[in-house]
């Protein structure tokens, strides 16, 4: 595991060169939506910021809607996270389950997810992925409140969540993060996405709203290693990234013909 | 006159003895079994368990019931009268030490 280190009052990412982009980290009890396209790494920086997490000694819930623990632990295992090993420990506890099972009896502080919190003493909390709030909500309007409420409740238990949310497009000038808002309920947004340069595709990472301060506002090349993500140096001399077909700056285009 | 509590020793020997037969008495059972203990953290309806396991709902009821009973699995009523089951660590690693007990015991006794 690469190891990243937050400054003070910071909680690192556990993403090489993202908690840089940040300035050391997000803000304690923050919430921060890593919205992308299928395959961009989003399950896996929700699993570097658990296991930075056990690293700082602050336990963490990862919570998903889709795939079996089973699958996040050799997933993890694969990225050199022994999830498993942590989930058994105590330092993490890994839940699958439906949104409404999750935040049943919430109102009365007696909810799986406040249990799962108070049972390890959590301070990180993982939900991958939002999308699944949108197929048990009948309407955009409770989609967002609930939410809301969500994200209200996560700050009063003392934990600093990560949220990933699934972008539809695969490439495109166009980039929308949801319908009903959800962009505007967290405190920082990541973007991740695939950018086409010259024929071949690349992953992008941007950080598009973040509330800890000033941050690299720059899109940074993203790789996926055996050991987890690695945030790259930017696209220099490339313009229109974020239209998704990014192309060299012009002027290098023109010395290439003469 | 009340009659005595059992002694430890008599009150594992039945817990395991209850665990054995529930584990020994069908495939299905065993299959749901090796499931939570792949998967600790599934928190799932009877229906739901029933379509990631691929046993029909009315054969998993009494499987299911068989483990509440001998706490593997706890139940947890839900709104709308939907009931979820999950997975006890604590208890998987009683049995288990209970188990491992037991076999090192006839083990021993089967040495000398």
């Amino acid at each position: 595991m690469i190891a990243t280190k937050a400054t003070p009052s910071r909680e690192a990412t556990g993403v090489q060169g993202l908690d840089a982009m940040l300035g050391g980290g997000v803000m304690p009890g923050d919430a921060t939506l890593v919205a992308g396209s299928p395959g961009t790494g989003k399950t896996t920086l929700g699993l570097h910021f658990i296991a930075a997490g056990v690293a700082a000694k602050e336990p963490g819930v990862f919570v998903t809607f889709e795939y079996l623990p089973q699958q996040i632990y050799r997933d993890a295992a694969a990225k050199g996270f022994p999830l498993r090993e942590w989930d058994d420990a105590g330092k993490v506890r890994v839940i699958c389950t439906t949104p409404d099972v999750l935040l049943a009896r919430s109102a009365d502080g007696d909810s799986i997810l406040d249990e799962a919190v108070r049972s390890i003493g959590a301070r990180r909390v993982v939900i991958d992925s939002v999308v699944h709030f949108e197929f048990h909500h009948p309407d955009t309007r409770t989609l967002r409140n609930d939410m809301a409420g969500l994200l209200n409740h996560l700050r009063l238990l003392n934990v600093t969540t990560l949220l990933t949310h699934e972008v539809p497009q695969i490439i495109g000038p166009t980039v929308s993060i949801s319908s009903w808002g959800l962009e505007f309920l967290v405190d920082n947004l990541i973007l991740l996405r695939y950018v086409e340069l010259e024929g071949a595709m690349q992953k992008a990472i941007n950080v598009l709203k973040f509330r800890g301060g000033d941050h690299d506002r720059a899109y940074r090349a993203l790789r996926t290693t055996s050991r987890g993500l690695v945030v790259e140096a930017g696209f220099t001399g490339v313009e229109n990234i974020s239209t998704g077909s990014a192309r060299r700056e012009l002027v290098d285009r023109v010395k290439d013909l003469i | 006159m009340a009659p005595d509590p059992p002694t430890p020793e008599k009150r594992d020997t039945g817990s395991l003895q209850k665990v054995l037969e529930v584990w020994v008495d069908s495939d299905s059972k065993v299959r749901l079994l090796v499931f939570f203990r792949q998967n600790p953290g599934v928190i799932e309806t009877l229906e739901g368990l029933a379509q990631r396991l691929a046993i029909p709902v009315e054969q998993l009821t009494q499987e299911v019931r068989a483990h509440v009973e001998i706490g593997l699995l706890h139940s947890r009523d839900m709104a709308g009268g939907k009931t979820v089951y999950f997975f006890d660590r604590e208890r998987w690693q009683e049995l288990s030490d209970l188990l491992t007990a037991a076999i090192e015991k006839r083990g021993s006794g089967a040495a000398t």
